[in-house]
């Protein structure tokens, strides 16, 4: 397989919500290969642990650990603005930030699906339309974005978060049509279940990758330019069946 | 905070049990108000063989896999501090490059900082270097009183209490670990046959003060004259000079073996004696000679075992026991001798044994004396299994010896008692820090601390 590394000048990235599991994971395979990365994220004291932890496992270069709420949309501008002071030759991204709460407390506690649907759809919304100006008028980068199998399909025990997550995809994929004649890559990345934080503690999952394989996966993907990917590989032929279930019968299933 | 009910046990599978449990991802302040529980129970990786992780009826068994987060590394001194559920492969995979090594080493690189310090671990370096309480620089340990910081300088009671101190004392939140300067990757191995245990005594006091790393594999199966055959392994780390050249350009490159995984269900009449048998002596005539000398990477020589990602399962839903105990040296003999008897007499299998030599441990709980170490791993498919294992603690017991708690599932409190006079001086340095008994396990339930 062609692995042509485009990015050899080794140029900043950002990680969005630096903390996660998935986050952690990538942001090592990122400085393993050299690149420089901003961390941001909602508690600055987790993001500067998470930064030196980068630097001792493998001197990575932290240009900066950023503040950044994805609930609060008024400061994004300002966050941007902060963020291309420090790395203005920024030319990748990689998005993994989101909630996911009980689905039945969902359903009984508007403020957990208020939640749900402002942290993974507006917050990524108003960040990645700042972000996608940036790189369309740098005519290259990429933007690689954390979404789920959970948004290929409405399931009743998971579709509030599944549905923020679909809405993610159609918006990705929008701005994927909008930013192809600028060359930059609008990844998404439709994750399983994974270890992490998320789903500690939750039963039913049919089994959980560990973080570093969806890292390699994302990270072979972005050298690909692979428009959509889906991490760990199997998940891909699994949703192929799934997807392919009719609707008549899909509704009847207890999933 | 995430709460939810767990099916856990330790490594040996035995015993299972649901466990109220949750995550910590960052450090905490303060225990006490971290949640409204009667008590709290650590647990890293579950690499203990019995209770000592699992949680009591009123216990909240909080799993620290999640606090992976590193927090300094001095390469030129080599010290290296981090979040207690850093594992010891994390701590090799960053140091090795640097020229530096875990001081002590398990049988399995899959275990917590904290569950190592807990456990006051040892590896096959014991009777030179001790075990890794001596290399431990500081902890920060969140009593019932709140945050400690101890060291060699600084309340040293809680430090000496808590090494080996099976999470009685706290919950160590960080560790700070002097580390062992390496120039290579490889380990200069020394393998020498021997008849019985009897022999495997003997050259290992005759010749592991040459060398850091001493242990021997012996033979369960094996009858009569040929009890407890086995290798003696002997190592010690190459230097530059000893390497090819072929290696000499990476001297420090480490790459693991691909780890391979059983299914989830194994039929446990698939390890008994035969197989075993077969197994055991293919491997004792494998080694052609009587004495052969390898280049190991320190994979293979550490943790061989780590290939098989869950080979507890071989040996079947109820589960083993790996009975480790350490005799001093005057009636190791002696003691080790009756101990095989005993298990012979009752037909009592044990696939493999593992021995070496161990000098003291300077904790306050401490499991090595100046002697030999055994430990056994024994199938609990049989039902006399722990009535065998009763008497093998009399006959420990007799000898002056003890046995390793970590390890252990089904020792009685009395018998603990007797074993390790230094208990009652320990659970008052406990007690002095956690007056009201909030850290808890099955273990500490069931041996009544
Ligand atoms: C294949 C294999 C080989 C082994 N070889 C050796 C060996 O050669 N030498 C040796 O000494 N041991 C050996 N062990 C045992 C193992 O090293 C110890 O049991 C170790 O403590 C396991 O660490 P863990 O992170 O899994 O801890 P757990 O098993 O989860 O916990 C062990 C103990 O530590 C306590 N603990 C865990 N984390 C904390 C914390 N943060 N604060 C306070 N207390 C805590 C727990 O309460 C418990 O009492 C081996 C185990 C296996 C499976
Ligand atoms: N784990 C899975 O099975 C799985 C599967 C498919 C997709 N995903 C997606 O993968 C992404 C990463 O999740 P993960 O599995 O790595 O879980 P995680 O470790 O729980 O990470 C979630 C991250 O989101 C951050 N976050 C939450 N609310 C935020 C807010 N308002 N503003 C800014 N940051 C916020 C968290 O920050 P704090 O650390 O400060 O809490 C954390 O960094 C998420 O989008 C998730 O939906 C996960």
């Amino acid at each position: 397989m062609k692995t042509n590394d485009n990015f050899s000048n080794k140029p900043p990235i950002l990680i969005i919500g630096a903390t996660s599991g998935i986050a952690h994971a990538f942001s090592l395979e990122a400085a393993k290969k050299g690149h420089p990365l901003i961390l941001a994220g909602r508690d600055l004291k987790k993001i500067q642990l998470t930064a030196t932890d980068l630097e001792i496992r493998t001197d990575a270069n932290i240009m900066a650990c950023l503040s950044f709420d994805a609930l609060k949309h008024e400061d994004h501008f300002t966050f941007m603005t902060k963020v291309l002071q420090h790395a203005p030759e920024l030319e990748g991204c990689f998005v993994a930030c989101g909630v996911m709460f009980d689905q039945k407390q969902c359903e009984s506690d508007f403020s957990l699906t208020l939640e749900t649907i402002t942290c993974n759809y507006l917050g990524m919304v108003s960040i990645l339309n700042l972000l996608a100006n940036h790189f369309e008028k740098k005519k290259k980068g990429f933007i690689s974005c954390v979404t789920s199998v959970a948004g290929d399909r409405g399931r009743q025990s998971n579709y509030i978060y599944g549905s923020s997550k679909a809405a993610m995809n159609a918006y990705l994929e929008g701005l994927r049509n909008r930013l192809f004649s600028s060359h930059v890559l609008v990844q998404t990345v439709k994750a399983g279940p994974t270890d992490t934080p998320m789903t500690k503690g939750m039963k039913n999952l049919p089994f959980l990758a560990p973080p570093e394989t969806l890292a390699k996966d994302i990270w072979k993907a972005i050298l690909q330019k692979k428009d959509i990917v889906y991490t760990p590989r199997i998940w891909q032929y699994l949703m192929l069946i799934i997807n392919h279930i009719p609707e008549w019968f899909f509704k009847r299933m207890k999933l | 905070m995430k709460i939810y009910e767990q099916s856990l046990s330790g490594w040996g599978r035995y015993p299972v049990l649901n466990c109220k449990t949750t995550d910590v991802f960052y450090p905490l302040n303060d225990i006490t108000s971290f949640h409204e529980q009667h008590s709290f129970t650590l647990r890293g990786l579950g690499r203990s063989y019995g209770d000592a992780s699992l949680g009591t009826d009123n216990s909240l068994v909080i799993q620290t896999q999640g606090l992976n987060k590193m927090l300094s590394f001095d390469k030129k001194s080599g010290v290296i501090s981090a979040l207690a559920g850093v594992t010891l492969e994390e701590i090799i995979e960053t140091v090795v490059p640097h020229g530096w090594f875990l001081p002590v080493c398990p049988g399995t690189r899959f275990v917590t900082l904290g569950g190592a310090v807990a456990s006051n671990i040892h590896g096959k370096n014991h009777h030179h270097t001790g075990a890794i309480n001596r290399f431990v620089q500081e902890l920060e340990i969140i009593t019932e009183k709140g945050p400690c910081i101890c060291s060699p300088s600084k309340n040293t009671d809680l430090l000496n209490a808590t090494c080996g101190g099976l999470g009685q004392t706290g919950f160590i939140q960080s560790v700070t670990l002097n580390l062992k300067k390496i120039e290579t990757a490889y380990i200069k191995a020394r393998l020498i046959k021997v008849k019985n245990f009897e022999e495997a005594i003997h050259v290992s006091k005759d010749l592991d003060s040459q060398y850091e790393h001493a242990v021997a594999w012996l033979d369960g199966i094996a009858k009569g004259s040929h009890m407890g055959r086995g290798i003696l392994m002997l190592g010690n780390h190459a230097e530059l000079c000893n390497l090819p050249d072929s290696k000499k350009k990476h001297p420090l490159k480490n790459e693991w073996k691909r780890i391979w995984t059983l299914p989830p269900v194994f039929p446990e009449w698939l390890l008994n004696s035969t197989h075993v048998g077969l197994f055991n002596s293919a491997y004792y005539h494998k080694m052609i000679g009587n004495e052969q000398n390898h280049l190991l990477n320190f994979e293979t020589w550490f943790f061989p075992l780590d290939i098989l990602s869950n080979w507890n399962r071989l040996y079947g839903k109820k589960g083993f026991i790996q009975y480790q105990f350490v005799i001093p040296a005057e009636n190791a003999e002696k003691g080790i001798k009756q101990v095989l008897e005993c298990l012979a007499k009752n037909k009592l299998p044990y696939f493999l044994a593992v021995l070496k030599r161990v000098r003291e441990d300077n904790v306050s709980l401490p499991f090595a004396v100046p002697g030999f170490t055994l430990a056994l791993d024994i199938s609990l498919k049989y039902s006399h299994v722990f009535n065998v294992l009763n008497e093998l603690d009399s006959l420990v017991l007799d000898n002056g010896g003890r046995l390793y708690l970590t390890k252990d599932a089904r020792l009685s409190p009395a018998t603990f008692r007797k074993m390790v006079p230094e208990y009652e001086s320990w659970v008052h340095v406990v007690r002095k820090y956690n007056p009201n008994k909030k850290f808890a396990s099955l273990l500490s339930k069931r041996l009544e601390m």
